[in-house]
């Protein structure tokens, strides 16, 4: 089982995204580029607004147009770009290869058919089975993720929000994707609910070998389910690396923030630290580095040029000019 | 389910003698009087109006003859006599419904059925050339008077190419005319609330899924919009073919069909109460039954309105086993 199957399935290069509005263009992903190998887990971090969301429906091109669009980049999936291909391609790799789990449970399901339905709706558009052995599939399902099968005729509105992830869950599961999307899929749900459906997807996604990319806010579902993390701030991944070159070895000041404004139970604060200053907006974005504006390490140079991104050791990327110096010791 | 269709039957006595009350009540405020009318007006003699009064009970107490009316319509199944055929209105009105409801139907059917298309391709090509062309005709459609869109086409089609009869009711053919002037003004209103019906759910969280699922257009707005988009649609529906079962007015008068509109203006013109009382007494009949249709369409598209209505039944059952059995439970 712990043999790590390195290849990499999935490759984004360059992505950008537009969303094309009448009160100007809204900068909402930019240039952003990673990979991921299979059966790995990368998580997706960053505050509100930050282009999360809109790189992961980018990955299904499902971004709602217009007035979203991307513009630039490559997708590719076992090296075939996502980006290239026709509708009807892609509505083959919805759903089987690539899937997601959506942020709100409560209005992620159609509210007029049965949950059965809607899982079996899925098997049936992507396996060659009958009605009678999709409908079977879909029990499996459910009683995989914990509700029993007798409640395939059950409407969503018969469910709680937790039940209702669940099923949201089995249909994301369903086909056995190459890669789940899980956008924020636990911010809907109470504390108690968030721990039980994050063990259920824990337990499939190990149970079919999945890769997921993760999306939140929450760094302790960060360090509980990743392999590797990426930072996204204002559309862009400033800082990349494994779990632990991002938590134990942070370099950017935007990811320190992020941990510094989290409570500590060891120390006794009377206030946490937040992040001065707001995202800047996404339409008007600077043209030096985005962060700036509420950096406390923030220098001279920082205004006069957008930095590059830089590997500061075993893969861990930076974008920020501090390490730049860092780097040509490096080589 | 059941008892949910029951109980709204049961509702349906309260809403009948409420709707009796309140037409008596109309016509005895309104002006003028059916005797003096129906002796010939203001030149006939005092002596000829009071004997007239006194055979039709004009002259007992409010009270009575509603009574009266109330006793007859439960004990004979009588709607009322005209004052002035001294026919049944029952006679009549059996007559001249199914002519109105014909009309309504065919017209609600050709409405719905075009109303309903044009609304989706609006909504799923919203901001496009069609979707333009389609609102300017649906606002066309709404803001244009019926007895001229009727005078327009009688004029293209019967007069100038003579291809369909101008007036009448005998053949299919003389259907069309009516049926199209009712059926596109109703079609106009039917598009624009599916239009923006349908825009509000195509916005909405399991859209997406559906589409994450792999799921083709077709059937993403098939299957899942456009279900969902359909319960405002149907109300306005029902709506436009309760007015329309009123009689169309109108558009009876310039196809001289004999529906029931024009059968109860008559009536109020000629002051003839019980024709009033008896017309409209089937309309709220036919009212309600159509507004009870419509709920029960909702129940079949939306799964969550059932719950409600079986939980309506349970209701009353719970309120009494409370005080009882509720502490063992």
């Amino acid at each position: 089982m712990k043999t790590k199957d390195t290849t990499v399935f999935l490759e984004v290069k360059n992505l950008v995204i537009h969303y094309e509005t009448d009160n100007g263009v809204v900068e909402a992903v930019n240039n952003i580029s990673f990979k991921m190998n299979r059966g790995e887990t990368l998580s997706l971090v960053g505050e509100t607004g930050a282009g999360k969301t809109t790189t992961a429906l980018g990955l299904l091109n499902l971004v709602p147009n217009p007035p979203g669009r991307i513009i630039a980049g490559e997708i590719l999936l076992n090296g075939e770009n996502l980006l290239k291909m026709s509708p009807h391609q892609m509505q083959k790799i919805r759903g089987s290869k690539i899937t997601m789990i959506f942020q709100d449970p409560m209005t992620s399901l159609n509210p007029i058919e049965t949950v059965g339905d809607q899982i079996s709706e899925v098997i049936k558009l992507h396996n060659k089975v009958s009605r009678a052995e999709a409908a079977q599939m879909a029990c499996d399902m459910l009683e995989k993720v914990g509700i029993p099968a007798e409640r395939y005729g059950d409407y969503p509105h018969q469910f709680s929000g937790g039940m209702k992830q669940r099923v949201v869950i089995a249909i994301a599961l369903a086909c056995d994707p190459e890669l789940l999307i899980s956008d924020e899929p636990t911010s809907a749900l109470d504390v108690t609910i968030q721990a039980q459906v994050l063990d259920t997807m824990r337990h499939l996604k190990q149970e079919l070998k999945t890769s997921m990319l993760m999306i939140t806010h929450d760094l302790g579902v960060v360090a509980e389910t990743s392999d590797n993390v990426a930072v996204m701030y204002a559309g862009e991944i400033v800082e990349y690396g494994a779990l632990r070159q991002v938590f134990k070895d942070t370099r950017h000041p935007y990811t320190q923030a992020l941990f510094d404004s989290l409570p500590d139970i060891n120390k006794n604060v009377e206030r946490l630290i937040p992040i001065k200053g707001l995202t800047p907006d996404p339409s008007s974005l600077p043209n030096y580095c985005s962060f700036y504006d509420r950096c406390t390490k923030r220098m001279e140079e920082c205004r006069k040029t957008d930095p590059a991104v830089l590997d500061v050791g075993d893969g861990h990327l930076v974008k920020c000019l501090l390490f730049a110096s860092e780097r040509s010791s490096h080589e | 389910m059941g008892r949910y269709i029951l109980k709204r039957l049961l509702q349906l006595i309260p809403v009948l003698i409420g709707v009796m009350l309140l037409a008596f009540l109309l016509n005895e405020i309104a002006p003028g009087d059916p005797a003096t009318l129906l002796a010939g007006g203001e030149s006939a003699t005092p002596e000829k109006i009071a004997q007239i009064r006194a055979e039709l009970k004009l002259d007992d107490p409010f009270i009575l003859r509603f009574g009266d009316y109330v006793k007859k319509l439960v004990t004979e199944g009588n709607i009322g006599i005209s004052y002035k055929t001294k026919q049944p209105v029952a006679a009549e009105v059996a007559h001249r419904f199914p002519q109105t409801f014909k009309m309504a139907a065919i017209s609600a059917v050709l409405a719905s059925i075009i109303g309903i298309a044009l609304g989706i391709i609006s909504a799923i090509k919203q901001y496009s050339f069609l979707d333009n062309i389609i609102a300017m005709f649906s606002l066309l459609g709404v803001s244009m008077p019926v007895f001229w869109s009727s005078l327009l086409l009688i004029l293209f089609f019967s007069i100038n190419l003579k291809w369909l009869p101008s007036s009448g009711f005998s053949t299919w053919k003389h259907w069309i005319l009516p049926c199209v002037v009712i059926g596109t003004s109703m079609a106009a209103s039917i598009v624009r609330m599916t239009r923006s019906s349908m825009l509000e759910v195509i916005r909405q969280d399991y859209i997406r899924t559906a589409r994450a699922k792999g799921q083709v257009e077709r059937v993403v707005i098939s299957k899942h919009a456009l279900k969902n988009a359909l319960i405002p649609v149907v109300t306005n529906i029902g709506m436009h073919f309760g007015v329309l079962l009123g009689g169309a007015v109108i558009i009876e008068t310039i196809f001289v069909i004999p529906g029931i509109g024009k059968y109860i203006t008559d009536a109020i013109r000629n002051r003839d109460y019980p024709v009033v009382q008896g017309s409209v007494l089937v309309l709220a009949l036919a009212n309600s039954f159509v507004n009870l249709g419509v709920d029960l369409l909702y129940a079949a598209i939306d799964p969550r309105i059932r719950t409600q209505y079986r939980n309506m039944g349970k209701a009353k059952k719970k309120k009494t086993a409370l005080p009882l059995g509720g502490k063992a439970a």
